[in-house]
């Protein structure tokens, strides 16, 4: 699978230079067009780019649980919007959003793009347990496999199969990630996990327990993607996008769900675009300071340490015992305390905290000297990622 | 339901898939061909639930649900019974079982 090496021109020439991000709740009390519109408007202020500026919104949903980009600029008040799309995807997205939003602005289709993820994903429809038409559902709904947390349970142990990874590389994971969540106020849980925590806590689909699964919540989080030259005039360190990748491989599937055609549920998408990520980034699995991971499940950090060529296979979990990834590590993991404790914003919020430890807004949490991050977004077989790093590098 | 159970071979590359599509998912060929699936196959990965995700398909907790490899190839979600969770392990030999609900499978004796 040798490709030729590629480097889109809007690596780069393009950065995320604002974020928003509302209050994560079990229950808003707040329609998703208020957190929608709250979150982007947050962003726009937080770039001092004038609200007038921005011409272009992207977004996410999955099953109907948010509100059209539409709907969003209405309630901005945008006088001429170019470009409005919505797409029907979930965790796969943010990053993949990203990247088109940077490539829009590359082709001067638009000068300042939002990319917002927004739902009621607590009180409101819960994607965990949401039932979608389809033919590989009909397979799984009458067998009883119907929630995201089998699925991902399911490549977990053949993971564990595959490279002989044990319930405790799962629990080093959630244990590692509480320990940035106790500095992060936004995060709905904060507790500090031990191994005797992580032992106690209740099996739901083995091998997952209630800590290994993240937690849904209300909420919604935006960031703005503009070009270099006008991100020079924006309130913080600009972001720069240096590297991007999305894949689907062979046999992904006929629903974010279905891996009745994927050819080894041990590996997922990480370990296919990870040579495209880094080789349009210009550096290696090696280099990078800090890395924020799409966390549904504790397991799918493993899966992407090891797919993205920062672990051997199968080593994540001793990576992450050795305290690598924990506050003061050498390469630290999902800062907020990842989507298992700051919630679950779909990975929308797996991108916003990359752009404030890069700008140095991390607060108690910050990494220091971190000048690069990897995001990825998706835990299955289609996913995309991220390379970001400081404007002044 | 009754007894059969259909998957789709590729006359092209000989994968076999029981999702029902228009062309194989392994090389792209139109050339799929129903045939009877295996009763045999074995086990790929699983879960033992615990809690009530769907109280239509899943309401009897605990059980196991599992992919399952049939013998022709293709990849299968199923429930998987007759097994304590402790002996649960990778390529454990299963046999399909009659069940009017759903697919079924059981550990083959021997």
């Amino acid at each position: 699978m040798n490709r030729p090496l590629r480097r889109p021109e809007f690596l780069g020439n393009t950065a995320l230079v604002g974020v928003g991000i509302t209050e994560l709740s079990k229950a808003s009390g707040r329609s998703v067009l208020s957190l929608a519109t709250d979150a982007c408007r947050g962003a726009v202020a937080d770039a001092e780019i004038p609200l007038a500026d921005v011409d272009g919104i992207l977004s996410f949903s999955f099953n109907n649980d948010s509100v059209p980009a539409q709907a969003v600029a209405t309630s901005l008040g945008l006088p001429q919007p170019n470009i409005l799309l919505d797409v029907g995807l979930g965790g796969q997205a943010p990053s993949y959003l990203v990247m088109h939003a940077a490539a829009l602005v590359q082709a001067g289709l638009a000068k300042n793009v939002l990319v917002y993820r927004a739902l009621n994903g607590r009180s409101g429809s819960r994607v965990g347990t949401a039932r979608v038409p389809g033919a590989a559902t009909e397979f799984r709904y009458p067998v009883g496999l119907s929630a995201y947390a089998q699925f991902i349970a399911m490549w977990a142990r053949r993971y564990m199969i595959e490279t002989g990874a044990t319930e405790n590389d799962l629990a080093a994971v959630t244990m590692a990630q509480s320990r940035w969540a106790a500095d992060n106020d936004r995060a709905i849980r904060r507790r500090l996990i031990n191994d005797v925590d992580y032992a106690a806590s209740p099996m739901i689909t083995d091998p997952f327990r209630v800590v290994d699964c993240t937690s849904e919540v209300d909420g919604a989080c935006a960031v703005l993607v503009t070009s270099t030259d006008r991100a020079a005039d924006c309130r913080h360190m600009p972001v720069v996008i240096q590297g991007a990748a999305y894949v689907a491989g062979r046999g992904s599937g006929l629903d974010a769900g279905d891996s009745m055609e994927w050819h080894d549920m041990s590996r997922n998408y990480t370990g296919m675009l990870a040579d495209d990520l880094w080789g349009s980034a210009g550096i290696s699995s090696h280099e990078v300071d800090m890395a924020q991971i799409y966390d549904c499940f504790s397991s799918s950090v493993l899966f992407a340490l090891d797919g993205l060529g920062i672990t051997e296979r199968g080593q994540a979990g001793e990576f992450i015992r050795s305290g690598a990834t924990s506050p003061g590590g050498a390469l630290p993991v999902n800062t907020n305390g990842g989507l298992l404790h700051e919630g679950y914003l779909h990975g929308m919020n797996t991108v916003a905290e990359a752009v404030l430890q890069l700008q140095g807004r991390g607060g108690q949490r910050q990494v220091a000297g971190a000048r690069s991050c990897v995001v990825t977004s998706g835990a299955l077989t289609d996913g995309s990622a991220l390379v970001l790093m400081r404007g002044d590098s | 339901m009754n007894n059969s159970f259909q998957v789709f071979k590729c006359a092209n590359c000989g994968h076999a898939t029981a999702l029902p599509l228009d062309g194989c998912p392994a090389c792209g060929s139109t050339g799929l061909v129903a045939v009877e699936s295996a009763r045999t196959g074995r086990l790929y990965t699983w879960t033992t639930t615990h809690h009530v995700f769907d109280s239509e398909g899943g309401a009897d907790v605990p059980y196991t649900v599992g992919m399952v490899t049939l013998d022709d190839g293709a990849r299968v979600p199923a429930r998987i019974v007759g097994v304590e969770p402790g002996e649960l392990r990778a390529d454990l030999g299963l046999r399909r079982v009659d069940d009017e609900e759903r697919l079924t499978f059981a550990v083959e004796p021997g």
